[in-house]
């Protein structure tokens, strides 16, 4: 589906970078001025401060995020420090970030504008449902792919994920990590008797089900993959990870005919090599939310002085990712 | 004075967890509880709670508007102090302030509406209100309006100008690169041009362009607006900090007129933080179905059926009723005896939870309630052996009792359970003795709960009535003996021996027979 679709279809949208660079603000600049032409209100918010707390705002580059008069946007108090454009204040939050409270403001003059949202899901749908209600028609939101933050675009309607050269110096290797990111995003939701098995525990801990639901009181896989292993018997047939899941818990996982549940592909920090080896012996990994995953944009430009050929980049890409719609906002536009 | 412990002792804490505060200001009051020493003072209080229960009963729905708009009322105490001490203040901090003014305002509309007593009314600060809406948009949001300063509107509507001729120029070129190229301008003016491409050359030497990134494949170039687009950007920057200084103008000019209301805006604060305290005292008394406690001029306390609240909650929890307590005490000395298990510590928690809380000016749980405004407090529960001192329970009661002694000049309430309980039964009465008749000549009242006999000629005494079992109930859990236990106390006259129910119970809970009829020997041969 391409941008001018995705801004008439949904409400809400997040935008995902592979990594630095690869052209996450270009996709959401794209955004803001196809629904300026469709005559959209548009709301900005980020999810969680991108990069190295206070540093955003007082040592990086400058805002690259152009918003026009009339945008709503929710962003953190000392990010408005560096905002080239004029805004009114409509609320201050209690949601507070690294760099503040969270402040929802108008735009009166257009200007580039710093994104420093907030971080759990739960306030983000909060304020983006708050800026709809304040007249906004369609929100669009910065998305992180680290582990830092623990909002998810799984609270959006649409998701689109962008890649580039900043990736790799290798074409090929972009590729495979670039595939292998769409494939944890698409990752099916687990069957409805085990969600709501979850669902009913409430809990926020690691969970091992089988006949009956066991909370192993465990906030986090990371560091406790012995004691969960140890707490595996025949009976168990899932395990539910709360927070992210990483490679040596699925190493250690592997062959036992249990199968992994996490909250959604974000939340997976395993590498292609660890995951084929464990759907080999059998294993399955399940989310709980599905990401609605609608494009892949690329950018064929590196901040490291090398490029791919954007033509051979798009063409290799949207072979490997297919169904999937691929593409270079840089070079060939959005899709029309 | 509240001495050490005390209130965690007689169960005040628990009460003040059941308050709900909303704004930073009454919440601030917990932690800054103190006694009313004043009569008409904490009449007044009381006063207030009485209207408040009739407010929050008969007009529910806006009790709970008036109880968002106190939620959304901010911390402005550090903007006040900053514009006191000459700093200009932030945008935020304006929005802050304009937005605590507009709570203010609508707070005092319900007021007005229920008619509510002058003590309790916050009042507006019109002319600030105004200022901070200059431009009568009646709305909570903020910014710099340009109806503060001429000079400011002019400047922007410069900006807006030239910021009109930038955008023509450039669309102007960017039509212009469009048609010759054939490749559609990026909205932040670059356009990418392939290396392929016939025009290439070209777009190279174009002076309407300017490289920004060469690569192999392809190159990007972004508009170049010329002189007359460098010129006019400068003008915008110049203006734009023109701008600024104008918005700093404002912003020092609006500072100061805050800085003039500074003592009405602290008076707020206090009406404040004294409504959120007084609402959620008015709505825990009816929760807890409490009642106005009266002011006896003599050293009296009266407690007709007290309810201890977080004693009442722990039984409630568990399917059990509370049965409500009633005694009267007056200056000088009084004992409670009775059975373990009884409730003596509890009646004891209980008459200073019910005190403490009258004189903090709250409604007490209980169907009537009178008491007498005390110098000080003093609430001992012989759980206080504590491992940082080293102390042992006797050493840490008397180090604890010392505290309360130095005080007798003064009118208290002093309760203390089972004096001296872990020493020898005879230098114990002794010493229990000597405490309850140097009491007895002092102002205060003392309540002491024993298992010594023997020391009731010197005291008032209460008894829990205790176990009330039929000849045929053999045995009972220990979860269940409370079934069983009549709470409620009697006043004893005269000479009399403390019930010696201990072996009884240990024998209903099935404890062995042998050692119970050895005991019941000894008991009967001294």
């Amino acid at each position: 589906m391409n941008l001018y679709c995705a801004v008439d279809l949904y409400k809400k949208i997040s935008i995902l970078g592979m990594s630095k660079n690869s052209g996450k603000t270009v996709v959401l600049n794209e955004l803001i001025n196809i629904s300026k032409e469709k005559s959209k209100k548009v709301c900005l918010t980020s999810i969680g401060v991108d990069g190295e707390g206070r540093d955003v705002v007082y040592k990086t580059k400058k805002p690259k995020i152009y918003a026009y008069e009339g945008t709503l946007l929710a962003t953190s108090m000392e990010a408005l420090k560096s905002f080239s454009a004029k805004y009114e204040i409509i609320d201050i939050l209690p949601f507070s970030t690294c760099l503040g409270r969270i402040v929802i403001v108008k735009i009166i003059r257009d200007g580039y504008v710093l994104l420093a949202g907030p971080d759990s899901n739960r306030e983000i749908s909060q304020v983006s449902d708050m800026m709809l209600a304040l007249g906004g028609d369609i929100v669009l939101i910065d998305g992180a792919l680290n582990r830092k933050t623990q909002g998810s675009p799984s609270i959006t309607d649409a998701c689109i994920l962008s890649t580039g050269a900043s990736l790799s110096r290798d074409m090929n290797i972009t590729i495979k990590k670039t595939k292998h990111t769409v494939d944890m995003l698409s990752l099916n939701v687990v069957e409805k008797d085990v969600l709501d098995k979850i669902n009913e525990q409430n809990s926020k801990n690691v969970l091992l089900i089988g006949d009956n639901t066991i909370d192993l009181d465990i906030k986090t896989s990371l560091g406790n993959e012995d004691e969960i292993l140890n707490r595996i018997d025949e009976n168990t047939k899932y395990i539910y990870i709360p927070g992210s899941l990483t490679g040596t818990l699925l190493n250690k996982i592997k062959g036992l005919k249990v199968d992994i549940i996490v909250k959604d592909g974000t939340k997976i920090f395993v590498n292609k090599e660890d995951y084929d080896s464990f759907r080999g012996r059998g294993g399955n990994i399940y989310v709980l939310e599905k990401i609605n995953l609608i494009c892949v944009t690329q950018n064929p430009t590196s901040p490291f002085g090398y490029y791919y050929n954007p033509n051979v980049f798009l063409q290799n890409l949207r072979r490997a990712l297919y169904p999937l719609d691929v593409y270079d906002v840089l070079y060939e536009g959005v899709g029309v | 004075m509240i001495l050490k412990n005390t209130l965690k002792n007689v169960g005040m804490d628990y009460v003040l967890s059941l308050l709900n505060l909303k704004t930073p200001y009454g919440k601030e009051r917990l932690s800054s509880l103190s006694l009313y020493k004043n009569r008409e003072d904490l009449n007044r209080q009381y006063d207030s709670i009485e209207f408040l229960i009739g407010f929050i009963e008969k007009n529910r729905k806006d009790y709970n508007n008036m109880l968002s708009l106190l939620e959304e009322i901010k911390e402005i105490r550090t903007s006040i102090k900053r514009a006191v001490a000459g700093s200009v203040l932030e945008v935020s901090e304006l929005f802050e302030i304009k937005n605590f003014l507009i709570n203010v305002r609508e707070i005092l509309k319900i007021q007005i509406d229920n008619n509510f007593i002058d003590t309790l009314r916050l009042f507006r600060i019109p002319s600030l209100e105004t200022l901070l809406d200059i431009e009568g948009q009646n709305s909570r949001s903020f910014y710099i309006y340009d109806g503060y300063s001429q000079r400011l509107k002019d400047i922007r509507s410069e900006i807006k100008d030239y910021s009109r001729k930038l955008n023509l120029l450039k669309e102007e070129i960017k039509k212009r690169v469009e048609q010759k190229y054939g490749i559609a301008v990026k909205q932040n003016s670059e356009i990418v041009i392939s290396r392929e491409d016939t025009l290439i050359e070209d777009a190279l030497s174009d002076k309407n362009l300017r490289q920004t990134l060469k690569t192999p494949y392809y190159i990007i170039f972004s508009l170049e607006l010329g002189d007359e687009g460098d010129r006019i950007n400068n003008i915008i920057e110049n203006l734009k900090k023109e701008e600024e200084e104008e918005e700093y103008r404002v912003r020092t000019y609006l500072t100061d007129k805050i800085k003039e209301e500074e003592e009405n805006l602290n008076r707020l604060i206090i009406l404040i933080s004294e409504l959120d305290f007084l609402l959620q005292r008015a709505e825990l008394a009816i929760n807890t179905k409490s009642i106005r406690p009266n002011i006896n001029s003599e050293v009296e306390i009266k407690i007709k059926n007290g309810r201890h609240l977080k004693v009442e909650a722990e039984l409630n929890k568990k399917g059990a009723t509370y049965i409500p307590i009633s005694i009267e005490l007056i200056k000088g000395s009084t004992i409670i005896t009775g059975v373990n298990m009884g409730g003596k510590t509890v009646t004891l928690r209980l008459i200073g939870l019910l005190c403490i809380m009258a004189q903090m000016g709250f409604y007490v749980p209980c169907e009537s309630f009178s008491f007498y405004l005390f110098d000080y407090y003093f609430c001992e529960t012989g759980d206080m052996q504590s491992l940082d001192t080293g102390l042992s329970t006797f050493g840490a009661e008397i180090m604890a009792l010392n505290e309360a002694i130095k005080y007798k000049g003064k009118k208290g309430l002093v309760l203390i359970d089972e004096i001296a309980r872990g020493t020898n039964p005879r230098e114990g009465r002794a010493i229990l003795k000597a405490i309850l008749s140097y009491f007895n000549t002092s102002s205060s009242v003392l309540v002491v709960t024993t298992h010594f006999d023997g020391v009731d000629d010197i005291a008032r005494h209460y008894e829990v009535v205790g176990l009330k079992i039929d000849g045929d109930v053999k045995s009972i859990s220990l979860k269940d003996l409370n079934l069983y236990m009549d709470y409620t106390l009697r006043e004893v006259y005269g000479k009399y021996e403390v019930p010696k129910d201990a072996i009884r119970v240990a024998r209903l809970l099935g404890f062995e027979e042998d050692i119970l009829s050895l005991a019941e020997k000894y008991l009967k041969e001294g």
